[in-house]
């Protein structure tokens, strides 16, 4: 039994060597970047804890029990309640979905915008690109987080508002990523024979430009979720974003802007905070990591 | 140089101008009619639509939309952005009593952020891969990581309530207003606002000098026998500040962000404060006022940032 096995075991250990492909060899870079694997680790943590919040949390985030507030976390309530009696702990595992959710739907959002205006600034050239590169220039050049609270101050809060905002506002910078990795492939072979088959636009961006852009936008998409984490953490805890009574990590932050509750109850606000921060850091590690990895230059210097 | 500054001040006004059209059509997006608002709710009954009618008609609502954004683009041309539906003030004499306490907190924050940065940057370019770069780059990345509303209560926690250094909200101590105790207060907002702007900064000072470090003018002077100490404040350093100037320009506008957080949890009267509580009582006017303000500070700083960068830099001509 384990001599029969013995073979196949060897012939899937050396297989990968074989057919390694450029994601094989990036993830192969990213495995040495410490600081990206702690921070892939962590977010995995952080992602697993918010899918299972229902089954690692006992009790309900909006479960209001009147007869415990404020209580000091104990054996029943992990990291105590807050001013509602809600379970501190439930509501942080429950707004990490949010809060998450919410990162990567407004980067999601951007990068496809990006990409796409991107691609067509790049492969038309002419006014398009100018129109688009021009517009890119201003957008980037206004704080995002002031257009939404005006956006949001107006038309009042709301989480489509906001991750519509958060989505629309983002996509100068993949738009320029995209743009810069565009301009250099047109040139390229494999661009002029599709094109001389009478390939449109469509299917060149599609087929090739996107292909082309994917590693470095993966780059842009994974800082685009840090930013809009920490945007939306912001938004919701000035009251802007997600609504109560739904959990997010910015707006079990707004109660703690009384100093009695500061001084003498810091398992509602430290909580919420730190799970912010270590998100934000952990993204932006692997982000980092996945720029090392997946770099066209440092591609370039291995194949060499 | 005049003729680009000609050309770059039209493309602002254009800027301007579809910044105008955005905001007009917001606020016509915006929930409720501010008509039937004005109808006290006890009268609201089927007789009042002929007031309301009349009213509509009255404040040029029943107009269509082209004409009613003109008046209102003459209105704002001529700084009239109209009162605030809370308290009927102007508005643009509430933005203008609320600008000095901020300019205050932002210049400050800026200005100890870049004394900061640059020679910690230089520093952290200087002795490369040694402890002193890696806790510039932990600090750097705290700085970007942490949200900065966390940072002012976890600050408000440890140094007005636990060690009770400062005070915790406040521009003065009411009743007993003196220069030593409104710079008591003003040292925690200053502190939190100078950590975000020296974060980042001292990452783009420090690969701005490590690029120029490598740079042909530096072997040069190297071999003409110049001391490292004139090769880093004599030529490095002055070629690495240059690119900081566009960073600058940027980072202004963005300082507000930073700004309307520290404000509201530090009960810091300035604009980001009165911004919120307009958020809050739905009082569109000084929502807008307060848009109109951001624009021009961004448009304003971006200009005049490309000119600064033209005269350090005269290889960069402005055509």
């Amino acid at each position: 039994m384990t001599a029969a096995m013995e073979p196949a075991a060897a012939l899937a250990a050396t297989t990968p060597v074989s057919t390694r492909g450029p994601a094989g060899l990036a993830w192969r870079r990213f495995r040495r970047h410490r600081m990206a694997m702690v921070g892939l680790v962590t977010l995995g943590v952080i992602v697993v804890a918010a899918l299972l919040a229902d089954v690692i949390a006992p009790h309900h985030p909006n479960e209001v029990d009147l007869a415990a507030f404020r209580q000091a976390p104990s054996a029943e309530h992990w990291l105590g309640t807050d001013s509602a009696g809600r379970d501190v702990f439930a509501r942080l595992l429950h707004a990490g979905r949010i809060s998450l959710g919410v990162g990567i739907a407004a980067s999601l959002i951007s990068v496809a915008i990006g990409t796409l205006l991107g691609a067509v600034a790049g492969l038309f050239r002419g006014w398009a690109d100018t129109v688009i590169m021009r517009t890119a220039d201003i957008m980037l050049s206004f704080p995002a987080l002031v257009v939404i609270i005006v956006v949001a101050g107006v038309l009042g809060p709301s989480v489509v508002t906001l991750v519509l905002a958060m989505g629309v506002f983002g996509w100068p910078a993949a738009g320029r990523v995209v743009r810069g990795v565009t301009l250099s492939v047109r040139e390229r072979e494999f661009v002029k024979a599709a094109r001389s088959f009478g390939a449109g636009g469509w299917w060149l961006i599609t087929r090739h430009l996107v292909p082309a852009a994917l590693g470095p936008v993966t780059v842009v998409a994974t800082l685009g979720v840090a930013q809009a984490i920490m945007a939306e953490a912001t938004l919701s805890f000035l009251g802007l974003g997600v609504e109560p009574p739904a959990a997010s990590w910015g707006n079990m932050l707004t109660d703690a802007q009384n100093l009695t509750l500061i001084s003498s109850m810091p398992w509602m606000w430290l909580p919420p905070g730190i799970a912010v921060a270590l998100t934000v850091l952990a993204v932006n590690f692997v982000g980092d990591g996945l720029r090392d990895a997946l770099d066209p230059r440092t591609t370039l210097g291995a194949l060499r | 140089m005049a003729a680009y500054l000609v050309r770059r001040f039209a493309v602002s006004v254009l800027v301007l101008f579809l910044v105008t059209i955005g905001l007009f059509g917001l606020v016509h997006a915006a929930p409720g009619d501010p008509v039937t608002m004005m109808v006290p709710v006890e009268q609201l009954g089927a007789d009042s639509a002929d007031f309301i009618e009349q009213k509509r008609h009255e404040l040029g609502l029943d107009r269509p939309l082209p004409a009613q954004y003109w008046s209102w683009l003459q209105g704002v041309a001529t700084g009239d952005l109209g009162y605030s539906l809370t308290n009927n003030r102007p508005v643009s004499e509430l933005l203008a009593e609320r600008l000095g306490p901020t300019i205050e907190l932002m210049g400050l924050g800026l200005a100890l952020g870049i004394a900061i940065a640059i020679p910690l940057g230089m520093l952290a370019a200087v002795r490369r891969n040694t402890a002193v770069d890696y806790w510039t780059a932990a600090l750097s990345l705290g700085a970007v990581s942490i949200p900065g509303f966390f940072l002012c209560i976890l600050a408000i926690y440890v140094f007005a309530l636990q060690l009770g250094w400062v005070p915790s909200a406040g521009m003065s101590t009411p009743g007993a207003p003196s220069l030593g105790d409104s710079l008591h207060h003003l040292v925690m907002p200053v502190a939190i606002l100078t950590f975000g702007v020296a974060g980042p900064f001292t990452r783009y000072v420090r690969s701005g000098v490590i690029a120029e470090l490598g740079s042909e003018y530096v072997k040069t002077a190297e071999s003409k026998g110049a001391t490292p100490r004139r090769i880093l404040f004599g030529h490095v350093l002055r070629n690495a500040l240059i690119p900081l100037i566009t960073i600058l320009g940027l980072t202004l506008p963005a300082l507000l962000v930073g700004a309307v957080v520290v404000e509201q949890i530090f009960a810091w009267p300035g604009m980001g404060q009165l911004v919120i509580s307009a958020v809050n009582q739905q009082d569109y006017p000084v929502i807008i006022g307060f848009a109109f303000f951001v624009a021009i500070l961004v448009l304003l700083s971006n200009m005049l940032a490309d000119v600064l960068y033209s005269i350090a830099d005269p290889r960069v001509s402005l055509q």
